[in-house]
């Protein structure tokens, strides 16, 4: 019962991943191949560090539609910095930095002057693509040290089987879940995001909890643009377009509800594995990429129905119990 | 001969201007531990100003807060939680996706290691809290999941483990039941037992007596006197408050009954309604009692096509209707006042022109009257809503005032109006005067006379037993879903009506 009530919600999601896992395994003899899990895993790389950004955001009651902008934007100033002899890792490291500060005046924008989410961010969103732009005018940028490559093409040493970006991924993951749970400051993201007025009453510092939230995910997107960079061996300024969407449908396939307050990181997990073996399993049946889009659609529309009605069920068992 | 207990608090020559209105002139206020003090007085007195005040929310412009004898000032809420005040306010203030708990020690969870929190910590203590409170409630249970009573005691909980010495309670028993409220009493007794003084404000008058030691009224902002409990009747208080006798509180005469208006049988919902039979007359009030949860709310919802029905017929008439929305209600002459005003009966940002018209504008047998050449007829949106801003006294400055900014029971006739607009038949008043004050309380009693006067028939639900037996003709006791009995009038007392709520 306990165990219901805890996973009850992402309980629908992960039969679909399984359903969705046996189909194309029945249709594809191609698609249950450690070699396809691997390479399909190590393209995720981005998208794992946005969607864990973009949990973080929902669950406080707002989102982040800036990470593809702020990944193109730290992918393509380490790049600049490395083809023009700055050491590698340090122009990671001003990569992200230049991620923690985006994120942090969006942090702020959305905690202190109190504007919505939705418009700081698409500001961002468009700011941080134009200064890619710019910066690059417009061109990819190449020429970075082999030790660069590493990080986005390379297994972790004696784990062969193992590529760098999955192992990044992993350890997000882990970290991001037990921040959630386990933290004070995970709490107070729930908090914010179910009940804004509590928790100010609450006596929780709202203001600093909400500028973290957004910290850390223009952080997480940099991470995710610089290892992508590295993947793709050049800086490119129209990196992650359209990510955000992939991102908040992980999300929200994992069932987080918009509305904020609720939800978690194994729901992400498993509603980003969603999204990635569903378009590994459509490119390996060669259906179009216009109609993945379409069919990408009716699966986030199912995702949420089937929590409608599960989140209905829930009501309906609480309400009686209340009549008790 | 003892010794006095410790002046708690003790508040003098307290004076707050806002932006055109004194709301407090000189307030002076004590209170002493192991002491229930209840403020009384009208909306618009000054209760609040006073306790927001008190806890940091508000600065004073003039005066002095002594707490236990030193002067205080308060610079944020937090400030006065630091000294031992905290109020428990109507609205509660959970984070309802949380455990308990959580919500318990939110803001305060204590770390074990760096900065990893110990929730094993918060629910052992959280535990001992509750069940120190004789709750029942299990501290990893999720807000969302518990009633209105057992929010409450979360709420007391969570203000206890901060170590308040004062509480503010702000109509604490406004949404709980009979029997919530005695658990209510027994832990406010248990509360003062440990020296923690207690600031008691509500309208339900017969509370006072029960367990208050002192009380305090306020008018215009000014004290107009404290007196200990056991010196003062209600009808007393009542003068005080309003500064003139409100006789016959309930407004009740005798109206001459029809034909059976609206007809229940069997009525059955999805979760827990079952076979629900009644009939209402025209010209006749019919009470629904019982306790909170009990199924009064989710009768009344399906009356009005909120949820749908599983089973059962309704009659209006005599005639069997198909409801499967509100809009098939109200095309049926059926209408709802509900119980949260707030959420589901008023557009507080829109205007009172806006809200009075809002449904007429929209019912398929008065729609025409709005729209002229297919553009909505302004004229005739303006002149309506007047006619009934005057019709049912509603006190506003404008038909063009923001709803947010009318006194609830302004806002609860501007409800009113809105329905009237449409012709009902049937009026269902859910909790019709929770949060309303007295003198308010009296119009809408005056209003629901009148209602029956014109042919209507009129189905209360209140919490409130003495409002439900004055004005109900009948009464109809509803416990877990199902109707356990009928009462006229002339029988019904307290007794029977518990003795049949709680079957």
């Amino acid at each position: 019962m306990s165990f219901l009530r805890r996973f009850g919600s992402i309980l629908g999601s992960l039969v679909g991943f399984f359903l969705l896992c046996a189909i194309f395994s029945y249709l594809s003899p191609y698609f249950l191949t450690l070699d396809n899990f691997i390479s399909v895993l190590r393209q995720g790389a981005a998208l794992y560090l946005v969607a864990i950004a973009m949990t973080f955001c929902i669950i406080s009651g707002g989102i982040d539609l800036s990470v593809g902008s702020v990944m193109a934007l730290a992918g393509c100033s380490a790049g600049i910095f490395m083809s023009s002899g700055v050491d590698w890792r340090l122009a990671g490291i001003l990569g992200l930095l230049e991620g923690i500060l985006l994120g942090y005046i969006m942090g702020i924008l959305v905690a202190r002057v109190q504007l919505q989410p939705f418009i700081v961010t698409l500001v961002v969103m468009s700011f941080a693509r134009g200064l890619a732009l710019v910066f690059t005018n417009g061109q990819p940028v190449s020429g970075f040290p082999l030790e660069f490559r590493w990080l986005g093409t390379a297994t972790v040493p004696y784990l062969d089987f193992l590529p760098i970006p999955v192992a990044i991924g992993v350890i997000a993951f882990a970290l991001a879940g037990f921040i959630l749970r386990e933290t004070n400051f995970g709490i107070n993201v729930y908090a914010v995001g179910s009940n804004y007025e509590a928790a100010v009453y609450s006596g929780i510092n709202v203001k600093r909890t909400l500028t973290l939230v957004y910290t850390l995910s223009g952080f997480l997107s940099a991470a995710g643009g610089i290892v992508l960079t590295s993947r793709v061996n050049s800086g490119q300024p129209i990196l992650g377009e359209g990510i955000e969407l992939d991102g908040i449908a992980a999300v929200v396939i994992g069932g987080t509800a918009m509305s904020g307050g609720q939800g978690g990181i194994i729901g992400t997990i498993i509603g980003t594995m969603i999204i990635l073996f569903l378009r590994n399993g459509l490119n390996l049946m060669a259906v179009s990429a216009f109609w993945q889009k379409v069919i990408i659609g009716v699966v986030i529309l199912v995702a949420v129905l089937v929590d409608k009605y599960q989140q209905r069920i829930r009501a309906k068992r609480s309400a009686m119990a209340m009549a008790e | 001969m003892t010794t006095p207990e410790p002046l708690l608090l003790s508040v003098s020559g307290i004076d707050k201007i806002f932006p055109g209105v004194k709301a407090l002139d000189g307030v002076d206020f004590d209170l002493r531990a192991g002491e229930v003090h209840a403020l009384l007085g009208e909306n618009g007195a000054g209760k609040s100003t006073l306790v927001k005040i008190l806890t940091g929310i508000h600065g004073k412009d003039k005066g002095s807060i002594k707490v236990l004898g030193e002067e205080v000032a308060f610079a944020n809420s937090a400030a006065a939680r630091e000294k031992g005040i905290a109020a428990i306010y109507q609205e509660f203030a959970l984070a309802t996706h949380l455990d308990v708990g959580t919500n318990i020690f939110l803001g305060r969870i204590p770390n074990h290691a760096w900065f990893i929190a110990d929730r094993r910590q918060v629910y052992q203590d959280a535990q001992k809290l509750l069940d120190r409170l004789k709750s029942g409630i299990d501290a990893h249970t999720r807000v969302a999941e518990l009633g209105v009573g057992k929010r409450q005691m979360v709420e007391i909980a969570k203000a206890i483990s901060m170590g308040t010495r004062i509480l503010i309670m702000d109509e604490p028993t406004s949404a709980l039941s009979s029997e919530e409220c005695g658990h209510l009493f027994q832990i406010i007794t248990d509360l003062k037992q440990q020296g923690i003084g207690i600031i008691f404000i509500s309208h339900k008058l017969d509370e006072i007596h029960r367990i208050c030691d002192r009380v305090s009224v306020m008018r215009d902002g000014r004290k107009v006197g404290t007196l200990d409990a056991g010196d003062i009747s209600v009808p007393e208080i009542i003068r005080l408050m309003v500064g003139r006798e409100i006789g016959d509180q309930y407004y009740k005469r005798d109206v001459e009954k029809g034909e059976v208006t609206l007809e229940v049988r069997g009525l059955s919902d999805a979760t827990f309604l079952r076979d629900i039979s009644f009939t209402v007359r025209k010209g006749e009030i019919l009470g629904l009692a019982g306790l909170v949860g009990a199924g009064r709310t989710e009768t009344a919802q399906c009356l009005f096509g909120v949820t749908p029905i599983q089973r059962g017929e309704i009659l209006v008439d005599g005639k069997a209707v198909r409801i499967n929305s509100p809009g098939d209600a109200v095309a049926n002459g059926i209408v709802m006042l509900s119980e949260d005003r707030k959420n589901t009966g008023l557009f507080l940002q829109q205007s009172v022109t806006f809200n009075v018209t809002i449904a007429a504008m929209n019912a398929a047998r008065s729609r025409q009257e709005y729209y002229h050449l297919g553009c909505v007829d302004v004229g005739n949106q303006r002149q309506h809503t007047s006619e009934y801003v005057n019709r049912l006294s509603i006190k506003t400055p404008s038909i063009d005032q923001i709803m947010r900014n009318l006194s609830g029971g302004n806002q609860q006739k501007t409800i009113l109006a809105k329905w009237l607009l449409v012709n009902p038949r049937v009026i269902i008043f859910d909790e019709p005067t929770r949060g309303i004050d007295v003198g308010a309380k009296q119009e809408i009693y005056r209003l629901m006379h009148e209602l029956l006067q014109a042919g209507m028939a009129i189905i209360m639900i209140s919490s409130e037993l003495p409002e439900i037996m004055a004005l109900s003709d009948r009464i109809l006791v509803i416990s877990h879903g199902r109707a356990t009995g009928v009462l006229d009038r002339s029988e019904a007392t307290q007794e029977k009506i518990m003795t049949l709520a709680v079957k």
